[in-house]
């Protein structure tokens, strides 16, 4: 929770129509996101990226490889 | 090609139907769902004694055609060579509402920027440099707050300035680095030898989406040229899988990071932060409102709280002062048309065809459906209310693990509380036209087919005359078995669906969650009276013309003097037919005359009520006392509960109106859906009712 990271790529099995509409949702190679919640079944996570929220299934979060980069309050100012 | 047309597009949030409402004067609703505008929306706009038509494309947040509304928004541009793009850019969100904007940019068509909720980006901590976006993307930039409607004269007299050829506002060209940009470069060449395709579309897009291998761009290049495109398709072919050697990912994700890379470029030299970004009140309200502990109990509080005060608000705590004491507004309702009943009286013995018509025919039945409209009016408040704050978005972020179970999504929820889900009234027809933001895919079929089996409000009146007649003093405790019964046939057809005849892999969920805001109590009182307004017209339209054609096949043929009059109904064409159908209705416990009832409510179900209530009026004779329907049914001695609630379920889930059968033909794009849906929720509902009265008259015997 509050993990900041630094996005690597999308994995490449993942399926066009997923790819497409996490490149429409500003999940871009080198964009910085941030962990915020899980819902209270654990599942969608709740995600701050580009500055604005965006809910994401676990196993669409799964093929979104990243790399930490620590736990900084202020991740949605860069990108 | 239409002279002078503005076409507003952008993302959804982004106050584009805020913008619209300004430049126009419209009276469009404004919300915070993602995606409201479920179909585009067209209105005047006046400047100087001129008149220019301003159109609302629905929000996407890009052009790649993946979903109903990217596709709707596209081929409208595409199609209508519009003279203006008005592309509203949410300021606080600035990054990603760039990536449209260049998708906008590479369509070739002039556009002015509507930089929206300026204020927003600022309380934030983020200034936007509108003169220096304009330089880079050379169009023009226009900051606005347009719920306030500041800016808005501003950019009205842009608009004309552009239109009128004052100001030039053609994008600067985009490119996407040099080796995709050569790429380009040849395919618009080998297009410009494609003169219609040419004409058609501008070639620096087609080139983009043929690397992408767009399949609708595809299809629209194949229907505009005439010739042989095999070997332009062959040379974008060899372009992509150059690029995509080049990159070491596929064409439409390089062209996309491309996109992206533009945008970034514009926000590291127009966006200057003020202050630091600090966590906001979106923030603290999420953290209860989607809290593991609390997120569950503040949804059942919120339904609770909205079942509660619709049915206290519109039925009964008398609150509105009328001559003779304080009345509800829904008894209010029926005291008007008993007032207009009794106006009626002295044609029955003049005209008795004529006040027959206008009694039984016309003010039952229309009457009955009427005095829902309060309910409904509040019910469609409080939802407009939870969507403008943005609570809705949260509670499909909850509910889409639950709802996966059964094949559906988080999205679908929206569907379903809006064709009446939270059991207080609702229309299926909005309700299946709001899953329009899902995606094309079967997760949104699914949700079109079992969202009519919500308790829409069309099946309050039925509900409301049986419970009046049978259960009078269990009322909440039958609406709450309906409710929950809706609710789990919606669940298990959806789950049964999905494994049968809809199956395929779930789509992702991946959703907006907009900041909270308070609702703004004008575009909330807007969108309730728009989906108010679509019951009220369907009661003074279809309903009653179905009433009409009904009460006709209930009167005609008129019987031989001297019947009995409780044989005159079975004479007529409705009456033959409903007893043709009775030796197999009778196993669910339907009469000839429910019989009839039933076939009317085919067309829509608000109807049940009145046909039923003319049926029995036809047969009662004159010298009997007029009294309602419910007490009528509750002294007959072949009427008892059990039937009541078979009845009652098998409204509940029978074939969905007309208008919900046209709009999913509509939105599933084929008869066959529509077709199904009709039959296989009657199938349904009959097997149900034929088990309620069996099993029921089983232990009711013992």
């Amino acid at each position: 929770m509050g993990d900041v990271a630094r996005i690597v790529r999308i994995q490449d099995k993942t399926s066009l129509s997923l790819r497409r509409r996490l490149l429409d949702m500003g999940i871009t190679k080198g964009a910085v996101l941030r962990v915020e919640r899980h819902a209270p079944l654990g599942d969608p996570v709740q995600i701050f990226v580009k500055g604005y929220r965006l809910a994401v299934r676990l196993s669409e979060a799964r093929t979104i490889e990243v790399e930490p980069i620590g736990t900084a309050e202020t991740a949605g100012a860069e990108s | 090609m239409n002279t002078g047309e503005i076409v507003i597009a952008g993302n959804p949030n982004a106050g584009k139907t805020s913008v619209y409402n300004r430049l126009t004067g419209a009276v469009q609703q404004v919300s915070n769902y993602p995606g409201v505008t479920v179909e585009f929306v067209s209105a005047q706009m006046r400047h100087g004694g001129q008149s220019y038509t301003v159109v609302d494309l629905p929000g996407t947040y890009s052009l790649t055609a993946y979903s109903q509304e990217e596709l709707v928004a596209r081929n409208y541009i595409v199609e209508s060579k519009p003279a203006l793009i008005v592309n509203v850019v949410d300021a606080s969100n600035f990054e990603r509402n760039l990536y449209l904007t260049t998708q906008l940019m590479e369509m070739r068509i002039p556009m002015i920027i509507a930089l929206n909720m300026v204020d927003t980006a600022e309380r934030r901590g983020y200034k936007v440099d509108a003169a220096k976006v304009s330089a880079l993307l050379g169009v023009p930039v226009i900051a606005t707050v347009a719920s306030r409607g500041r800016g808005i004269p501003e950019l009205r007299e842009m608009c004309v300035a552009v239109i009128e050829g004052k100001i030039s506002a053609m994008p600067a060209p985009v490119t996407y680095g040099h080796a995709v940009d050569e790429e380009i470069l040849a395919l618009v060449e080998a297009i410009g030898g494609h003169a219609d395709l040419a004409r058609q579309y501008a070639p620096g897009w087609m080139a983009a989406k043929l690397l992408e291998k767009d399949e609708a761009a595809l299809a629209g290049a194949h229907a505009a040229a005439k010739e042989d495109l095999a070997p332009l398709l062959a040379l974008a072919d060899k372009a992509a899988s150059r690029m995509e050697r080049h990159f070491n990912t596929d064409a439409a994700t390089i062209m996309a990071e491309h996109r992206y890379g533009i945008a970034s470029g514009v926000v590291k030299s127009c966006v200057t932060f003020t202050a630091e970004a600090r966590r906001d009140v979106t923030d603290h309200i999420d953290m209860v409102v989607c809290n593991r502990l609390f997120g569950p109990i503040i949804l059942v509080a919120v339904v609770a709280a909205l079942f509660f005060w619709v049915f206290k608000v519109s039925d009964e705590w008398a609150w509105v002062p009328w001559p003779g004491g304080f009345q509800s507004p829904t008894s209010l309702v029926s005291l008007l048309f008993d007032f207009l009943s009794g106006m009626l009286t002295p044609l029955e013995t003049h005209a008795p065809m004529l006040h027959s018509l206008l009694d039984a025919g016309i003010i039952g039945g229309v009457g009955g459906v009427m005095s829902f409209v309060p309910l409904i009016f509040f019910m469609f408040l409080f939802v407009a209310a939870l969507e403008d704050s943005g609570y809705i978005a949260r509670v499909a972020f909850i509910l889409d693990r639950p709802l996966r179970v059964f094949g559906l999504q988080g999205k679908s929820i929206l569907a379903f509380i809006v064709a009446g889900g939270l059991g207080a009234g609702g229309c299926a027809v909005p309700g299946i036209m709001s899953t329009r933001t899902m995606r094309e895919d079967k997760d949104r079929l699914v949700t079109m087919l079992v969202t009519p089996f919500m308790n829409c409000g069309a099946k309050m009146p039925v509900y409301a005359m049986l419970i009046a007649a049978f259960f009078p003093g269990n009322r909440t405790l039958v609406m709450m078995t309906l409710w929950a019964l809706s609710w789990a046939t919606a669940l298990c057809a959806a789950w049964v669906l999905r494994r049968t005849v809809v199956r395929g892999e779930q789509t992702p969920f991946v959703m907006e969650l907009p900041p909270y805001h308070v609702p703004i109590i004008r575009s909330v009182l807007r969108h309730t009276w728009e989906r108010t307004w679509l019951y009220i017209k369907k009661a003074g339209t279809i309903i009653l013309a179905i009433n009409i054609v009904l009460w006709a096949i209930m009167y005609f043929p008129r019987p031989p003097e001297g019947t009995p009059p409780h044989e005159r109904l079975a004479h007529s064409i409705a009456g033959r037919a409903g007893l043709a159908l009775e030796p197999v209705t009778r196993a669910a416990g339907f009469d000839w005359r429910t019989n009839i009832a039933l076939i009317g409510g085919f067309a829509a179900k608000e109807v049940v009520v009145g046909a039923l209530g003319t049926a029995y009026a036809l047969e009662q004779a004159a010298e009997e006392e007029h009294q309602s329907l419910s007490a009528t049914l509750a002294a007959l001695p072949d009427w008892n509960p059990l039937r009541a609630f078979a009845l009652m379920v098998f409204v509940m889930l029978y074939a969905p109106c007309l208008v919900t059968v046209a709009v999913i033909r509509r939105e599933s794009g084929s008869w066959k859906w529509a077709a199904f849906a009709t039959l296989y929720s009657t199938g349904l509902a009959f097997t149900l009712a034929v088990l309620i009265y069996q099993a029921g008259s089983f232990f009711m015997v013992k």
